[in-house]
């Protein structure tokens, strides 16, 4: 079975890093540049794991996407690994229920995946 | 108000009065003479003491800084016009006569005490910080500088404050630590991409095909595009932070710059539903620097169409009166409040719609293009009624000098 990991991140290069990182790991990405095409792939399908950015283009950030998630019973569940060039946000996503809060600049892509892998359902 | 002096003259008249009922009149005239005397150099002093007066009002006046006088057990004896207009007192007579220690906030009061108490002994203090109350309830930051005023004899009489109001200082320093948080932000995005990119490079078992080779390095490339061009604005910054405005005028149609400007930035903003209507009179040409023109045009219209509704119409107008280039840039968004539009031209400020909307802009925006601005000898201003729909409009006058 495959294992599917959705992407929201609003910068093309860090989702073409984050795709060809997973995609070697044998995962299958989908990738979603706003927080409003996120949710629509999200509800279509749902995918193993989150990763998601917390500043987002189109007035819905990170946070807007994991308050509607939580909202819907199909999306609830899905666990979500904040990743982030953002310090000063961590208290909010982790009491929001994240599974963890990477800031990117200090964060190898090898722990990325190894993170993947520990919260994958 | 008689003064003591006119009632000892009264007193006198009586007295040579009912003396000359006694003694006769002659005596009168030699009785008179000390006390016309005394009275006269009274009124002198008095008059001199008044002169003297109105020379220390004059010069406590002239101060930038508010000048309080208080006595020893911290009584309100003199103010300053300076210390009527930052305490927004309509009279001196409504705090003259009242404790200093009304003027603070409470929490700041013992401290204020104690260092007062400190004061009179070591002659002066600075630096105090405190958190000036007024009579409305509404407070504001000061720091004060604090002497001792003694008598003749040497003893305390009095203390003088002279009180500066910091609230814009510590808005500049907010608004710097802002900055430089946001400077870091956006270094680090760049920066951590090439790490990845490079981590994935080095952690790979086979090597790349040529094609894909020229695809990572180029991706890696536009990442360094990305760092200098941080780099730079923030050193552009620094210069104009000196006052530092390089300008490089050259011959220019005016019209192609300012419509080269807005094609960008129409090509820029597909997605936005940014709609520009631009119009212009007869431009021609003049000495200007064409890229800081355009940085002009281009800040103001990211701005409008930033801090504007989802569908946002900007309008842009140039005309030209004599050596005059007049351009108008108006937006139908959510205008700018009240309490906020004197301090939008300020290094760093940011309004709260502006944070809102971009984390992490720098705050510097119509900060410099106000110093480009200045540096022609041009004026920016700008009306924003607040009522819906009504938007902002920015209104530039640049003096033109004539292509020979």
């Amino acid at each position: 079975m495959t294992v599917r990991i959705l992407i929201i991140e609003d910068d093309a290069q860090v989702q073409e890093i984050y795709k060809e990182a997973l995609t070697t790991e044998g995962y299958e990405v989908t990738l979603a540049t706003s927080g409003r095409e996120g949710l629509e792939l999200m509800r279509r399908s749902t995918p193993n794991l989150l990763l998601l950015d917390i500043m987002l283009p189109k007035g819905m950030n990170g946070f807007d996407v994991f308050e509607q998630m939580k909202l819907d019973p199909a999306t609830k569940n899905i666990p979500v690994i904040m990743l982030t060039n953002l310090d000063s946000e961590k208290k909010t996503a982790m009491d929001m229920g994240a599974k963890d809060y990477l800031v990117k600049a200090n964060t190898t892509i090898t722990e990325v995946i190894a993170k993947v892998k520990k919260y994958l359902v | 108000m008689y003064s003591k002096w006119d009632l000892v003259l009264l007193a006198a008249v009586i007295l040579i009065f009912v003396a000359a009922g006694f003694f006769g009149w002659w005596i009168i005239i030699i009785a008179l003479i000390p006390f016309l005397g005394i009275y006269i150099q009274e009124m002198h002093v008095g008059e001199r003491l008044q002169q003297s007066e109105e020379r220390y009002r004059k010069l406590v006046d002239a101060s930038p800084d508010a000048i309080v006088v208080l006595d020893k057990t911290g009584v309100i004896r003199v103010i300053d016009d300076q210390t009527k207009v930052l305490f927004r007192n309509k009279t001196r007579d409504e705090v003259i006569g009242r404790s200093g220690f009304d003027f603070v906030i409470p929490e700041d009061r013992e401290r204020m005490q104690k260092e007062l108490g400190r004061l009179l002994t070591t002659g002066s203090l600075k630096g105090l910080k405190y958190t000036s109350l007024r009579l409305d309830g509404s407070k504001f930051p000061t720091v004060a500088n604090a002497s001792v005023i003694s008598d003749s004899e040497g003893n305390p009489e009095s203390i003088m404050l002279i009180l500066h109001d910091v609230t814009k200082e510590l808005e500049i320093d907010t608004a710097k630590t802002d900055f430089f948080a946001a400077a870091a932000h956006q270094l680090r995005t760049p920066l951590s991409t090439l790490r990845w990119e490079m981590e994935l490079l080095s952690n790979r078992k086979t090597p790349l095909t040529e094609e894909r080779q020229k695809q990572v390095f180029k991706r890696m490339y536009s990442q360094v595009l990305r760092l200098i061009d941080v780099v730079n604005t923030m050193l552009d910054s620094s210069l104009l932070e000196q006052g530092i405005v390089r300008t490089h005028p050259e011959r220019v149609v005016l019209n192609v710059v300012i419509g080269k400007t807005l094609k960008e930035f129409s090509e820029m903003s597909n997605g936005h539903k940014v709609k520009i209507d631009y119009s212009h009179g007869r431009l021609g040409e003049a000495y200007l620097d064409p890229l800081q023109l355009g940085d002009v045009v281009s800040n103001l219209i990211t701005n409008a169409v930033k801090y504007s509704g989802k569908e946002n119409e900007v309008k842009v107008t140039a005309t030209r009166q004599g050596q005059v280039l007049h351009i108008e840039v108006a937006d139908n968004g959510f205008g700018i409040p009240k309490e906020e539009q004197p301090l939008i031209f300020t290094k760093f400020y940011r309004t709260k719609q502006a944070k809102k909307v971009d984390p992490e802009g720098s705050g510097l925006g119509l900060y410099v293009i106000k110093s480009y601005i200045d540096a022609w000898g041009g004026t920016i201003r700008f009306k924003s009624p607040m009522k819906e729909g009504r938007g902002t409009t920015f209104y530039i006058d640049i003096p033109l000098k004539e292509v020979v």
